[in-house]
């Protein structure tokens, strides 16, 4: 009887916002269809996976493959590469959008600021094989800026790119001047809902530009801060595949190596599918397991979740 | 209280708008694979309707094939010409480079198969053959005699496997194709003779990037450079030491491999130096084939081992006219192979004679007399001639002496689409000039030949790839001063090994012993 109740209740309310689950099909089918399908292909881990016998004909193997996969002498190389350089990413990447959105929102000259903000997302439209080819110039010890900077300073020049010591850095580098511009767009729609009633308020009670950044402006965003740290926590172990894929070279192959490039060099171009499948397989269960407790603090925090 | 939950709502707002902006975002870059996919499956259908059609008599076969590309334009003059003389009609799928065996494993893999197959690697070669989807050409012979008659009794013997078969057609190049050699002007200008020893080249090296041979005031002139792979590039000085790396060599009728012997650390102790002292181009880590190539035209190089086209005027590849015409006075001369302390010095490394393309023709193939008939054309000396240099009186002209000359720019060459579709090409020097043909035979006398070529072990396919990775990194390694040879070669040596070497290294011999 109750369940009944429960039902039509629920089928009115369908049948109330229908046309707003009309619209949330597409998006539905897409997941389901592009998504959530393709996973059934995950099963090439655990087998032998032959492209000639086919999926269905190629025989179970178990956790083989996995025990092969952990116990390669790449494995540990990759986890740690692709650990080290998403964790200088996230340090040193992730309060650049946060601090050029606060600084695009004090600029009171409208033209200005929007002018700068738009050269600064501009190169997240730039594709990476376009700056791999400018960085490649730039940093050139014999023709590039880099070069004569050194020069000028009295150091031997030396290839940048080329160095072990300084390849991650790069990376960083490069990846926050692609896309701190970009990441500043979120922050500054949520600074246009802050109250401007609290900084009027603020300034009556005596309170300088700096208190009112902190007491006010950075509390006000803090939910989008944290639910953006969710998310790229999230995504922590894809490190981005095709900056490191183009600029990587032989001599940093093995500190620069992550799970993204070992597994298309492998996997697709070696033709290695089982292999790869496991380690990509283990890659999404640590992302997965890391987007939850993520989610999970940040509830504990008091702060609005992502599920 | 209600300024609170006004503001959380905006907030949810805000929240939302990211939400829907993170998702906007993932949705394009998805939608570009759909499309490619998209693009993909149309392309596959083409083709398999293709594939079911029954050619009759009298119309022209159909056949699918999957290419190498060298920008091949399927309404090229040139494959018209080709489907007219061999009544064929061709539906060419292409690929290039290191995506091109991972594009025909998803095309097979989809159960997409093509009449005919192009790929680079032996280790490709041995999967598909074991897989038993290619044709044994050697059954077939009879009905492609000009195929056959294409390539020596010797080649054939490389190309068979160990099941007896032949399963592919080798597409190859000059044997050997690198040249120790020097700036005759810069060593003229900086009162130098042509190197004899591994000491002397050091001398001529240090000159040619340190003593401003262009003249110009800038430190702007190397020895020489590379492309971030170790190979070809350094053989003159390992040569001078004895070993070749990444290549297999006979010492006291063992088969070992160049990278691990100890030779090798006295030439990368040498090659260390030469890298400290600015000899080497800093750049050959991150340069590309490309970017090295222009900077070999440019003339930023004096004293190194690179291709021999530059001694050929008649060259379609293009690297004696760009040169010139970048630097006037610019000369080469060859160099001997350098004496190195004490050992015997080898010569450049040979191409192996597998080619370093391969075809072949499906096993399920529904047309294979046709594509028996296309490639034995093709291989034929009037189809060779006509993929290498297009038509007489219209590409090319023959002058008296034989000498094949171009009468068409290159662009409008490429244009028709000559020397792209090489499915059975076998190389060619007539166009070569005699000072070029003069170098050939100079760099072939000296070369190393390789005595495990044309041994096909799974080991191979096994480790292959991984140990030739694996000795590049390290090699650059040392040679950029990041690891200290002395201390760590010997530990290289154990890792590689362990890394599969020595099971590679006994398999070969197991195999070589057996041939013998």
């Amino acid at each position: 009887m109750q369940l009944q109740v429960k039902m039509t209740k629920m089928l009115q309310l369908l049948l109330r916002d229908k046309n707003l689950y009309f619209m949330l099909l597409p998006g539905l089918v897409y997941f389901i269809v592009f998504r959530y399908f393709p996973m059934a292909g995950l099963i090439i881990a655990f087998k032998d996976y032959d492209i000639f016998k086919g999926i269905q004909d190629s025989p179970w193997v178990g956790l083989d493959i996995f025990r092969e996969v952990f116990s390669s002498s790449d494995f540990k190389d990759i986890l740690f590469n692709t650990l080290l350089i998403s964790f200088y990413k996230l340090i040193f990447g992730f309060p650049v959008p946060i601090l050029l959105a606060l600084l695009l929102n004090e600029i009171r000259f409208r033209f200005f600021q929007r002018l700068s903000q738009t050269i600064l997302y501009l190169p997240h439209f730039i594709s990476w094989v376009v700056i791999g080819g400018i960085m490649l110039t730039l940093l050139s010890p014999n023709y590039g800026i880099a070069g004569d900077i050194m020069r000028l300073f009295g150091v031997e020049p030396f290839n940048l790119l080329g160095s072990r010591d300084y390849f991650r850095s790069i990376l960083v580098v490069s990846d926050i001047w692609r896309n701190a511009g970009w990441g500043t767009i979120i922050y500054l729609a949520a600074l246009t809902q802050v109250d401007p009633t609290l900084y009027e308020a603020a300034v009556v009670d005596g309170a300088n530009k700096w208190k009112q950044t902190w007491h006010i402006t950075l509390p006000s965003i803090a939910p989008v801060i944290i639910l953006l740290l969710i998310l790229d926590i999230g995504r922590i172990m894809n490190v981005g595949f095709e900056q490191i894929l183009i600029l990587q070279n032989p001599l940093v192959r093995d500190i620069s190596d992550v799970f993204e490039t070992y597994v298309y060099r492998v996997g697709i171009q070696r033709g290695e599918y089982s292999f790869t499948a496991a380690l990509d397989f283990f890659k999404s269960v640590v992302s997965a397991v890391l987007i939850i407790s993520a989610h999970r603090i940040s509830k504990r925090l008091g702060q609005e979740g992502l599920l | 209280m209600v300024l609170k939950t006004k503001m959380l709502w905006r907030f949810k707002f805000v929240v939302v708008a990211a939400l829907i902006m993170v998702w906007l975002g993932g949705c394009s870059g998805e939608e570009n694979t759909k499309n490619n996919q998209g693009a993909q499956s149309n392309q596959s259908g083409e083709q398999n309707n293709h594939g079911d059609n029954v050619a009759t008599t009298g119309e022209p076969d159909e056949l699918t094939i999957y290419a190498y590309n060298d920008g091949i334009g399927l309404n090229d003059g040139a494959i018209k010409y080709i489907e007219e003389k061999t009544n064929t009609k061709l539906n060419i799928t292409t690929g290039i480079g290191e995506e091109m065996e991972s594009k025909l494993n998803v095309m097979l893999a989809s159960g997409d198969i093509p009449d005919i197959i192009q790929y680079q690697t032996d280790e490709t070669e041995l999967k598909y053959a074991g897989s038993g989807i290619l044709l044994p050409l050697n059954e077939y012979f009879d009905k492609a005699p000009q195929l056959e008659a294409s390539r020596s009794e010797e080649v054939w013997q490389a190309m068979t496997h160990a099941d007896g078969n032949i399963y592919t057609v080798g597409i190859q190049t000059p044997s050997v194709h690198f040249v120790t050699m020097y700036r005759k002007d810069w060593l003229d200008k900086l009162k130098l003779e042509v190197p004899t020893t591994i000491d002397e080249y050091y001398a001529v090296a240090d000159a040619v990037s340190n003593g401003d041979p262009d003249g110009n005031g800038k430190k702007d002139t190397y020895a020489f450079g590379a492309s971030g792979e170790l190979g070809r590039y350094f053989d003159h000085v390992f040569g001078a030491f004895g070993v070749l790396p990444d290549y297999w060599m006979e010492r006291d009728g063992r088969i070992v491999n160049g990278t691990v012997q100890p030779e090798a650390k006295e030439a990368l102790l040498f090659l260390n130096k030469m890298y400290e002292n600015g000899l080497i181009d800093p750049e050959f880590i991150t340069d590309d084939g490309n970017r090295n190539k222009n900077k070999f035209k440019a003339g930023v190089y004096g004293a190194q081992a690179n291709f021999i086209w530059v001694f050929d005027s008649n060259n379609l590849n293009n690297y004696y006219t760009p040169f010139k015409e970048a630097n006037p006075n610019g000369e080469w001369i060859e160099g001997p192979v350098l004496k190195g302390p004490g050992t015997e010095s080898v010569g450049m490394r040979m191409l192996s004679q597998r080619g370093w393309l391969k075809t072949s023709i499906t096993k399920d193939s529904k047309n294979i007399d046709a594509a028996l008939r296309l490639l034995d054309w093709l291989a034929s000396e009037e189809g060779n001639r006509f993929v290498n240099y297009g038509l007489e009186g219209e590409h090319y002209q023959v002058d008296e002496k034989g000498i094949i000359k171009k009468t068409v720019e290159v662009e409008e060459a490429k244009k028709y689409g000559i020397d792209k579709f090489v499915l059975a090409k076998s190389v060619s020097f007539d166009t070569a000039t005699p000072r070029f043909l003069e170098v050939k035979d100079f760099t072939e006398k000296n070369a190393l030949s390789e005595p495990a070529d044309g041994i096909l072990v799974p080991e191979i396919g096994k480790f292959g790839k991984d140990l030739k990775a694996y000795t590049n990194t390290e090699y650059l390694k040392m040679i950029v001063g990041e690891m200290d040879i002395d201390k760590e070669f010997d530990k290289f040596v154990q890792e590689w090994n362990d890394r599969g070497g020595k099971e590679f290294t006994d398999a070969l011999n197991a195999a070589y012993q057996e041939r013998k």
